[in-house]
């Protein structure tokens, strides 16, 4: 009876009744679709996680870029600085890989290909020698080079036998060398020798006419360990020595390494987080399980490995100075193959496997590989580029981690701001539920408390009610939030992946090959149907609150209350609206106070919310017109100069692209001054000698811009010029490029140039003095010119370190009419060969960042996702400006919410407000009338009085706020809009009032 | 239909009926009343809860219209004149819980009235200070605020505003309800004098039986009628 009568009650105030359950229905509807919204976002993030890899790359970049297999000792030296704890104790730093490789032998792989230092070196028996030869040359020896002309000697004899290398060339002539082996070979005599044969394969003898037969070359060289002579006597059928034998299997060893790239986990190797390797077979091993690991494909073919075959290796290890002088450590180890690799010509005889750091000495570049949490590399990063030394440079690369979650975020943080104010209006609607169907049936309880109905039945009563239209309400809500979710999951997924990855082209926070993956998790239904529960208690716990205070209300509370007596004497008062307006106001006490004060607070909130609003948009608007973004080529393994080719077709192509300025190329050429050259011989090694000595001298680099120099892309020396001058002044195009002048004959014409200032000190040299300089042209592989300069010192630079690059305007590399793009694309088609070291570019403003990017693409630029080969890509530095873009535009969207739903909640506000103030004084307003006032002079008294407190309030907080203020006018139309809904609140009230029975309201007991 | 007491009214009832509709019920308030009421007389309005006394007194305090039937004051019906004008010069009206402007001092209150009817406000003031006195109240009492007055003076200030207004009839809702019975002994005093001393019509509406029988006549209604 009680459940029905209760459920009756309900039912019967159809119209309240139908408004609750439909706002709780509304709510719960919201609720679960944000609650789903919250869980799927998190799922995705967690598919993510899974899916993207986040690693740094640190990697020494001093101006002495070592080679992969060069021992740096800078480099070392950065990489001794780097304390693994350090690195590990970052936060977001899950592992730290050092870039040291370690070597191994494998019984049964030999290597065909790839680095193989000691191919050319032999252990041969010889028969049949000749007598000696000589030829007089200018000449030096194989490592130092001589100044005095003298004589070579050589034998030329038999190849019978050789132990390595060579292989099947045995019957050969061959020539022998006998350096200073201290081997003197008889005339006819067979012996064994050690030592290499010269390496046919490369321009020594296509270049210079080898002195000898023409033969293949052997020279006699001691054996790399043991002091045994590299020389003996050879009879037939007698036992090869065991120090040639020995020498043999070291060479054996040398070169039929395998390659041991230990790490915490394979995917963290750049080469398979950027996918230059796949997996042919297998899977990648589980980072918890040691000496898991791929193994290349030419390994796994030639040893027949399988994922789950095991296979032992034999630890070997080189030396500081060369990795591959390898001698066998006699330590052993099995490891167990997870996955084979594709096969790709980089990797042969590679092994990546799950280990900790080797302590072998650094070669090349690369310190060290970190592995990062997703979600904090970013600060990761961060924390790590403050903690490395100078010239090391962190890259961090995410697969696009970043950019794919980014959306993921936004939506999060609004579904959960959503979810919140749900889960308050769901709160704020049963509890005015509560207290319209429980709180104010204070009758009703009384009656049925009166007739002595026990209190459960009574709770029964409100409760049974309370149950069917909040749960039904709760239940239909959910029903319909789930049927909703898939769709909103799509909708999400697609504005996920129309904003993500794209927009990041060319942008250096998202440098690398990027993933694509699919948003489809799965997301459970039962944590949203909590929802319903939930909802049901909280209604249910509401509607005993107010059941408890109903019966226990109508007891009004002892004691006197104070009234409140207003201040003034008579006046001649005036009973028209104004003079009564006026009068109130001045009376009003507290009650005067309270609108102005209330409309002075709203007034301010909104505008130094619109003020930050404003702020914000602004920033935004400054940081969009005045930023200007950098942007450069780099190869994407972190080199930013070093070997990078930008064909000048390419470079027209870049110019052309519209926001693109400043653009500055460099290129550099080998120059020495004839009074630094040392001697060298004649012939083929002297000549080859002085082209590695040309090889290691500093450059002269002909750009347009010093911002293209290698010093000025980590640093900003300061540059002294020479009065008259400045930088300018290498734009000049009035230098005839270097393939253009004249081998013979320097131009008279000098060519202005920027040089160090240890190196004007090292030539007793200051700015304005002139020198002759030759530079290398390399033509083509075939025609390599020498061409004499004469140049000018016009500024100076302190030399950060590395070599005295000299730089020159860059008319000196090509004509300066190939950078008009305006100009014939023809006329460079002779010089379509030529090309750019460097190249650096600013955008012209950051707000066409994303064109800029559309038409970088349409260029067809590589980028991000589209690597080349040698890839080398084109990198916006857009980091900090897009962090400030996101939190500006973050702080714009909450403004612009925030604003809004202020702004609406003012409004109502002020109507309220208005409301309560009239209403609250509507015995004043009937007893007027009831006097006989006329109802226009009672109206103009209220609106009057209203209207002028809350204009008062609001003018006051527009003047206190217009120095602060720095937007527009939307503000203050809200504001205007305050004042008019404020007004119109208390139109509507005086009118309402005025439509009421005055009898009534004069008749109501106090 | 009764009709009642004939001679100089100042105030006739016509047949008067008043109808609350409202969405859910029809309730007949007042089912054809016609009394005349004459000055220099106390009448006392009495009856049970939802009699119709409130409404008949809220009729002749000219704050709404009959639904049937006149209300005539002077001889002119509520029905034709402007209301407003009617509330100002024809008729005051005393409630119980004094009803007095809370922001206005006890001056400021008596003189609305007049200075509604156009009374220069010094002429006003004069009068308002004259009221007082006639009300049994000292002048020094004319600035204070009603707030500072006990619950009979404040009933006074009511009286003395009522006569303010210098009509002919004077209405008073429940004038003692809120007042200890000396207060309300001496606030009917007053009201009795004005009608036999000025000659002004007084009409009470009251459960007070004592205050009943004080009266020089006493109306008594039952279900919308007169009983």
């Amino acid at each position: 009876m009680f459940f029905r009568n209760g459920i009756k009650s309900i039912l019967r105030e159809r119209g309240r009744t139908v408004l609750f359950s439909l706002l709780i229905m509304l709510l719960t509807v919201t609720m679960i679709l944000s609650l789903s919204v919250l869980l799927y976002t998190t799922a995705v993030k967690n598919a993510c996680n899974k899916a993207y890899r986040s690693i740094a790359l640190v990697e020494y970049m001093g101006s002495e870029y070592p080679n992969e297999d060069e021992p740096d000792a800078a480099a070392r030296e950065a990489a001794a600085k780097l304390k693994d704890e350090e690195i590990l104790a970052i936060p977001g730093v899950n592992g730290w890989t050092r870039g040291s490789t370690a070597f191994a032998s494998v019984e049964g792989y030999g290597r065909r290909s790839g680095v193989m230092p000691y191919k050319n070196r032999s252990v041969i028996v010889i028969s049949q020698v000749s007598n000696p030869i000589e030829q007089w040359v200018k000449f030096d020896t194989y490592n130092q080079p001589l100044t005095e002309e003298g004589s070579i000697t050589y034998y030329t004899c038999l190849l019978k036998t050789s132990l390595y290398s060579r292989e099947g060339k045995e019957g050969a002539y061959i020539d022998i060398l006998l350096n200073d082996s201290g081997f003197v070979p008889e005339y006819g005599k067979s012996y064994i020798l050690n030592g290499s044969f010269v390496d046919d394969s490369g321009t020594t003898r296509k270049m210079g006419g080898y002195p000898l037969n023409g033969y293949d070359v052997f020279k006699v060289e001691s054996f790399l360990s043991g002091d045994a002579l590299p020389y003996a006597d050879y009879t037939e059928g007698m036992e090869i020595p065991e120090a040639f034998l020995n020498a043999v299997e070291q060479y054996q060893r040398m070169n039929n390494y395998v390659q041991i790239v230990p790490c915490q986990d394979v995917r963290d190797v750049y080469a398979f987080h950027q996918n230059e390797l796949r997996l042919a077979e297998g899977k990648m091993p589980d980072p918890e399980t040691p000496y898991a690991c791929v193994v290349s494909n030419d390994l796994a073919t030639q040893m027949g490995l399988k994922p789950g075959d095991t296979f032992s290796i034999d630890a070997l290890r080189g030396t500081s100075e060369d990795r591959y002088r390898l001698v066998s450590t006699g330590e052993r180890q099995t490891l167990t193959v997870s996955g084979v690799a594709y096969e790709s010509n980089d990797f042969k005889g590679t092994v990546w496997v799950v280990a900790e750091n080797i302590e072998t000495p650094l070669f090349g570049y690369l310190l060290g590989t970190v592995s990062l949490d997703n979600a904090k590399a970013e600060e990761a990063v961060e924390a790590l580029r403050a903690l490395v030394p100078a010239q090391v440079r962190v890259t961090a690369l995410d697969q696009g981690y970043g950019s794919a979650v980014q959306p993921f975020l936004e939506v999060e943080k609004t579904a959960v701001n959503v979810l919140l104010i749900c889960a308050a209006g769901i709160v704020a609607i049963l509890l005015l539920f509560a207290f319209l169907y429980v709180g104010r049936q204070q009758s009703t309880v009384k009656i049925l408390f009166s007739m002595g109905t026990p209190s459960r039945d009574i709770a029964a009563w409100f409760l049974s009610g309370a149950l069917v239209i909040c749960g039904g309400a709760a239940v239909l809500g959910a029903v319909l939030g789930v049927l909703l979710r898939p769709r909103v999951f799509r909708m999400i997924a697609e504005m996920a992946s129309r904003g993500g990855n794209s927009f990041l082209w060319y942008s250096e926070t998202a440098v690398g090959v990027v993933k694509q993956t699919a948003y489809d998790p799965q997301v459970p239904i039962w944590p949203n149907l909590l929802v319903v529960p939930v909802i049901v208690v909280v209604a249910l716990l509401l509607c005993l609150r107010f059941l408890r205070m109903a019966r226990q209300g109508g007891t009004r509370k002892q004691g006197k209350s104070r009234v409140r007596v207003p201040r003034g004497k008579t006046t001649s008062m005036r009973v028209g609206g104004l003079g009564f307006a006026l009068l109130s106001i001045r009376r009003g006490g507290l009650r005067s106070l309270v609108v102005p004060l209330v409309s002075f607070v709203l007034t301010l909130t909104l505008l130094i919310l619109g003020g930050m609003y404003q702020g914000w948009q602004n920033k935004l608007d400054d940081a969009l017109e005045n930023t200007r973004i950098e942007g450069m080529t780099v190869s994407l393994n972190g080199r930013s100069y070093s070997g990078l080719v930008l064909p000048v077709a390419n470079l027209r192509k870049l110019m052309g692209v519209e926001g693109v300025e400043d653009v500055a190329v460099s290129y550099g050429y080998r120059y020495w001054l004839t009074e630094d050259e040392p001697g060298f011989t004649y012939g083929s090694y002297g000549r080859a000698h002085r082209q590695a000595w040309i090889d290691a001298q500093p450059e002269m680099v002909a750009l347009n811009s010093l911002s293209a120099a290698k010093e000025f892309y980590y640093a900003d020396p300061e540059v002294a010029w020479l009065e008259g001058w400045d930088e300018t002044a290498l734009a000049e195009p009035d230098y005839r490029p270097m393939r253009n002048r004249n081998e013979e004959k320097a131009d008279e014409k000098l060519i202005p140039a920027v040089c160090s200032t240890a190196f004007l000190e090292a030539h007793d040299m200051v700015l304005g003095d002139t020198f002759l300089c030759y530079v290398r042209v390399e033509h083509s592989n075939a025609d390599v010119r020498e061409i004499p300069l004469n140049v000018q010192a016009v500024g100076s630079y302190v030399l950060q370190g590395g070599k005295d690059q000299i730089y020159v305007p860059l008319a000196c590399h090509i004509p300066m009419s190939l950078l008009d793009v305006n100009e014939d694309s023809n006329s460079i088609i002779r010089w379509d060969r030529y090309n750019f070291r460097t190249c650096r570019f600013y955008l012209s403003c950051a707000g066409e960042l994303d064109t800029v990017r559309q038409l970088l693409r349409d260029q067809e630029f590589s980028a991000v996702g589209h690597i080349t080969g040698n890839r080398v890509t084109l990198i916006l530095k857009d980091a900090s400006f897009l962090q400030l873009k996101e939190n500006m535009e973050r702080n714009i969207a909450m403004g612009k919410v925030l604003s809004s739903v202020i702004s609406l909640l003012v409004v109502l506000l002020g109507f309220l407000i208005s409301w309560l103030m009239i209403y609250s004084r509507r015995m004043e307003f009937a007893l007027m009338r009831g006097c006989g006032a006329q109802r226009r002079r009672v109206f103009a008294s209220f609106f009057l009085e209203q209207g002028l407190l809350c204009l008062g309030g609001c003018l006051v907080g527009c003047i206190g706020l217009c120095w602060l203020y720095a937007g527009g006018m939307v503000q203050f139309l809200v504001v205007a809009a305050y004042l008019v809904c404020y007004l119109l609140g208390a139109t509507i009230s005086i009118r309402m009032i005025g439509r009421s029975e005055l009898m009534k309201i004069l008749a109501v007991r106090e | 239909m009764i009709k009642r007491g004939i001679a100089m009214s100042v105030i006739e009832l016509h047949d008067v009926k008043y109808v609350y509709q409202s969405k859910y019920q029809r309730v007949e308030a007042l089912r054809g009343i016609s009394y005349n009421f004459q000055p220099g007389k106390v009448y006392a309005i009495m009856g049970s809860s939802g009699c119709g006394k409130t409404t008949l007194l809220s009729l002749m305090a000219g704050l709404d219209v009959p639904t049937e039937g006149k209300v005539l004051c002077e001889g002119i019906s509520t029905g034709d004149i402007d209301l407003e004008k009617y509330r100002r010069e024809r008729v005051a009206v005393i409630y119980q819980d004094f009803r007095l402007f809370p922001l206005l001092t006890v001056a400021e209150n008596v003189m609305y009235p007049m200075e509604l009817r156009g009374m220069k406000a010094a002429a006003a003031k004069k009068r308002a200070a004259e009221l007082i006195q006639k009300v049994g109240l000292p002048e020094a009492v004319l600035d204070r605020f009603p707030a500072m007055l006990s619950g009979g003076e404040q009933q006074r200030v009511a009286v003395a505003r009522a006569l303010g207004a210098q009509t002919k009839v004077l209405l008073a809702d429940e004038p003692t309800g809120n007042l200890d019975s000396q207060n309300s002994e001496y606030v009917f005093d007053i009201l009795a004098a004005l009608a036999h001393e000025d000659g002004y019509c007084v009409i009470i509406v009251t459960h007070d039986d004592a205050l009943g029988k004080r009266a020089d006549e006493t109306v008594r209604m039952r279900d919308g009628e007169l009983a």
